[in-house]
């Protein structure tokens, strides 16, 4: 590097809050799955309800103990919800074990030349 | 959507004066082969660039449309695509739009039968936002990214957005917003306001936010789907993004 580079890559500011945004933004895009021709997007809310998912006595279910939910895009989808929230805890596992990755390697970089 | 449909993508590409568009479609269209495993076809007048494996349909080049650049803008033929497209379900992109993963595909996979990208992040920014077209602020949708199936509701859109390209001034008099040039995304906004009930309707993409990486940044690399590149704000930054799909809007920096 001469004179001129150096000091052009000197000048050069990292905003790690922003670094972190874009993480977080590439990781929120890739929590959606596919079930049942619908498309859900993982959420702890949706991993929450499908596991605490449990029909009282009292109430008359299909056989199939097979329910309705809309997915994202407020389409009707019969779903079995253990089977769904296994997809979706796998979901969740993929991605966020690439986040935890993905943050290490972001707290390594201090500044831009490190990019 | 039944499973044994043809799913497939289109991209228009028409060069000018300033770009060869074609190489750009082409390097878009190995990117969703790679990424979607998805067949593509390219839609343009040009009958001699090398394609790689992907499909063409050769096509009149659409009327010229000048920008402030002083180039000519071949982009009106987005909404015949609808009535191009030979597969049950499309994916539609433009040739600047880069796919770095699959996260389309539980889109392509899903239930809606006509999405388009609303929701823009900026790498720049950090903010994740709908913009708002013209003085009337309806949400403006771009037409980087679209996936419709072949029925009705599609159909529909389509015959309108044909409407509001042919009024074109007219609409832009009625919603307020610039007449030159003429952009797809405002078409589309117009077409999709009006189909969905005056705005009831959303038709945005749901989790899938447009990396609009535009003329704010400098591109410094992209390798191994990842961008990194400079902008000023009170100073020089530099930032990196990968994992995510990009609009790679600034095409004198390829």
């Amino acid at each position: 590097m001469n004179t001129e580079e150096l000091r052009d890559a000197a000048r050069v500011a990292y905003d790690r809050e922003l670094a972190k945004q874009n993480i977080n933004t590439a990781i929120e895009s890739r929590m959606t799955v596919n079930y049942g021709g619908g498309m859900f997007i993982v959420t702890q809310e949706l991993i929450a309800f499908l596991h605490a998912w449990m029909p009282t006595p009292n109430l008359s279910l299909n056989s199939d103990g097979k329910i309705y939910m809309m997915d994202a895009y407020d389409v009707p989808v019969k779903v079995l919800p253990y089977e769904l929230l296994h997809i979706c805890q796998r979901r969740w596992y993929e991605v966020m074990n690439e986040f935890a990755a993905e943050y290490e390697e972001f707290t390594k970089i201090r500044n831009a030349k490190q990019l | 959507m039944p499973n044994n449909s043809k799913i497939g993508c289109l991209i228009a590409a028409f060069d000018n004066e300033n770009h060869i568009y074609f190489d750009m479609a082409v390097m878009a269209a190995d990117r969703v082969a790679k990424h979607l495993k998805i067949p593509v076809t390219i839609v343009t007048d040009s009958v001699e660039g090398d394609s790689h494996e992907h499909q063409r349909i050769i096509t009149e080049k659409p009327g010229g449309n000048w920008r402030n650049d002083n180039s000519t803008w071949r982009n009106l033929i987005r909404t015949q695509l609808y009535d191009l497209s030979p597969y049950d379900r499309t994916l539609v992109i433009d040739g600047d739009y880069f796919l770095c993963t699959s996260n389309l595909l539980p889109h392509l996979n899903g239930s809606a039968d006509f999405i388009m990208t609303k929701e823009v992040y900026s790498p720049v920014n950090r903010r994740t936002e709908t913009f708002k077209l013209g003085n009337t602020q309806i949400d403006m949708y771009w037409a980087t990214v679209c996936i419709f199936s072949k029925c009705e509701e599609s159909y529909s859109i389509f015959e309108m957005a044909k409407h509001v390209q042919e009024h074109y001034e007219y609409y832009s008099a009625i919603y307020e917003y610039r007449r030159v040039p003429i952009r797809n995304d405002f078409i589309f906004s117009v077409a999709l306001h009006l189909m969905g009930g005056y705005g009831m309707r959303d038709y945005g993409f749901k989790s899938y936010p447009l990396v609009n990486c535009d003329s704010l940044m400098d591109y410094d690399k992209f390798e191994n789907d990842k961008l990194v590149y400079r902008y000023v704000t009170d100073k020089i930054y530099a930032n990196s993004i990968n994992g995510i799909d990009l609009h790679l809007m600034n095409k004198d920096q390829f």
